[in-house]
């Protein structure tokens, strides 16, 4: 490994092996995220023999997809060099809004319109608040979290709002080509972000401002239009969520659900290799740590072990996980040290 | 008026140019609530030439490198540029007409590639709006490319530059301001981080920078580095500048007594 600036006449590009390749096309971050699944799976087969029933899967699938929507959003902002508490309550707030419009006979159309742009007029909210008033987005997000739920207890007055809709009904129970509907979402809106992170200019620039958000201003990227545009982006992830929520429960409840939804996509983020320091992340990696996620839910209750327990295992897991990482970091910053 | 005004037009003689710098910079002097910071500074920059900038602390040294990176604008004297007066108002217009100043940790994003780095913000893409896509390929092979030419040594693609020593980040922050068209370079203490052999690349990186017609003005406390690299030197001395010297004419000594005032023999 050439470690100097001296005459050297080429570039070697170095001759990358088979394995390395694959390890590439998967992300050498999200190898050690594939073994932890791969041995919670043979985990949990010893206790069942149920596990890898495609049927089975597929609950999984279903069950993650309101929580993959809101990680992959939490991973942009996170890669940002931000952070969104609130995008559960977002998506608490949202869902009220849609089941609200469609008890008031609006059509399924406008209410999930309308509910969408409730999503980004939250979205933009956070973002003024960030860009404008220029507060750290933790506070910010702490401070509309709360507000967004208290807003969505105010307009349900508590109360659960029974919603019914034929498309609803449609999205929570039948598939394409074998795969639900909501899993289907996910799958598309995984891809799109992941695409849009992977390829785009705007990708680019998002991890450069949350890598040096300096270095970033100095060559003349808006940072002020991109957390905007982040923002805005969570948001609509969070309407998303939620009306994807009440689809799935044929009514909407303004209850912590949202909240604690909103938290473990930030966990799943994080297991996914997300750093809150910005620059870091990509959307396998949060897809991967809601399949975790979602395992070990599912495989607790194959196993018929009390759900409770899941929170602390996901506890335990997230600190396994991010401290892995870290100390995979000081390996590369004590190379770099050792260099100069 | 210093010796300084006499200085330049023999060191465009030296260079074999037309005779006009590329950056030059008259009688110019900058004041904070009456203290005055600068004043009195003349130098000329010309393509394939090394200005090395030297006095103390407080010397007025930051302040003519702001003043160059357009970040600060002078009260006394004007600046020109190839010959034609010019407002440096800030960084960006400073950078439009090829003046690039390399902050190296202000330059680079670490999670980024060296590729992705100098390329930040002005990404060959094909497409429309935000849907414009990266042509990655084109990109890793412009950047190459430019490693080679100006020997520098660094994977274009795939390693972070978190990974990568000190020298090879001064390289790449270089890089970028070269992919730019920067004409004139401004090196602001570039081996003040960095270990003996990591400094010596960057030192051989500014010689070839030279050799390529590139004006640079160099900030360094290192007189031997100074001796090593600059084609002339401009020495301030508590916010005047004492002049600008032929570095053929000069000792290490000689840089001292005059960084210090003491009688230079």
């Amino acid at each position: 490994m050439p470690t100097t600036l001296a005459a050297p006449p080429r570039n070697r590009v170095p001759v990358v092996g088979l394995a390395a390749r694959a390890a590439g096309a998967v992300g050498k971050q999200n190898l050690g995220l594939l073994a932890g699944l791969v041995l919670l799976l043979a985990v949990i087969r010893t206790q069942t023999d149920r596990v890898f029933i495609t049927g089975n899967l597929l609950d999984i699938g279903v069950a993650i997809s309101i929580l993959g929507i809101l990680s992959v959003a939490q991973m942009i902002v996170i890669v940002s060099g931000g952070l969104d508490i609130s995008i559960g309550s977002t998506a608490s707030l949202c869902g009220v809004a849609v089941a609200l419009l469609l008890k008031h006979h609006a059509g399924t159309p406008t209410a999930i319109v309308l509910a969408l742009a409730v999503g980004l007029a939250a979205g933009a909210l956070n973002g003024a608040v960030i860009v404008f008033l220029r507060l750290n987005p933790i506070i910010t997000t702490l401070a509309s979290f709360s507000a967004f739920a208290g807003l969505s207890l105010v307009l349900s007055h508590g109360l659960d709002v029974p919603a019914t809709s034929h498309f609803f009904d449609v999205i929570a129970t039948e598939s394409v080509a074998g795969i639900p509907y909501p899993l289907l979402f996910l799958l598309l809106f995984g891809l799109a972000t992941h695409l849009m992170l992977r390829y785009t200019v705007i990708g680019r620039h998002v991890y450069a401002m949350g890598s040096n958000p300096d270095a970033a201003r100095n060559t003349g990227i808006n940072l002020a239009a991109y957390k905007m545009g982040i923002y805005l982006f969570a948001g609509l992830a969070g309407a998303i969520g939620g009306i994807m929520t009440v689809a799935r429960d044929s009514l909407a409840q303004a209850n912590t659900a949202g909240a604690d939804l909103g938290l473990t996509a930030i966990t799943a983020a994080l297991l996914g290799g997300a750093a809150l320091t910005g620059g870091r992340g990509a959307v396998p990696g949060a897809l991967l740590g809601v399949l975790i996620l979602g395992v070990l839910d599912n495989g607790l209750i194959l196993m018929q072990i009390e759900p409770f327990y899941s929170q602390i295992a996901i506890g335990v897991l997230l600190v396994l996980a991010v401290s892995l990482q870290q100390s995979r970091l000081m390996e590369r910053l004590g190379r770099r040290g050792r260099k100069q | 008026m210093t010796d300084a005004s006499l200085r330049t037009p023999d060191a465009a003689a030296d260079s074999g140019g037309d005779g006009t710098p590329l950056l030059e910079l008259v009688d110019v002097g900058k004041h904070f609530a009456g203290i005055t910071a600068i004043t009195g500074a003349s130098l000329a920059l010309y393509p394939g030439r090394v200005m090395g900038l030297v006095g103390n602390n407080g010397a007025g040294k930051s302040t003519l490198v702001r003043i160059v990176s357009g970040v600060q604008q002078p009260d006394e004297g004007h600046v020109a540029w190839q010959g034609e007066p010019v407002r440096l108002r800030n960084p960006r217009q400073a950078r439009g007409l090829g003046i690039d100043t390399v902050y190296q940790e202000l330059a680079l994003a670490d999670d980024l590639d060296a590729t992705a780095n100098i390329f930040l913000n002005r990404e060959i893409s094909r497409g429309w709006g935000p849907f414009r896509v990266t042509s990655s390929k084109r990109m890793r092979r412009e950047a190459a490319a430019l490693f080679e030419k100006f020997a520098i040594q660094v994977p274009a693609s795939g390693t972070e530059v978190r990974q990568m020593s000190g020298g090879q980040r001064q390289g790449v922050a270089i890089a970028r301001a070269l992919l730019g068209g920067s004409k004139v370079l401004l090196l602001d203490e570039p081996t003040a981080a960095l270990g003996v052999e990591e400094s010596g690349h960057v030192e051989d990186l500014v010689l070839r920078l030279r050799d390529h017609g590139v004006a640079i003005l160099l900030v360094s406390h290192s007189v031997d580095q100074l001796l090593k690299l600059c084609d002339d030197l401009c020495v301030l001395r508590r916010g005047r500048m004492v002049g600008v010297y032929s570095r053929r004419d000069l000792t290490g000594s000689d840089v001292v007594s005059l960084i210090v005032g003491a009688d230079a023999s």
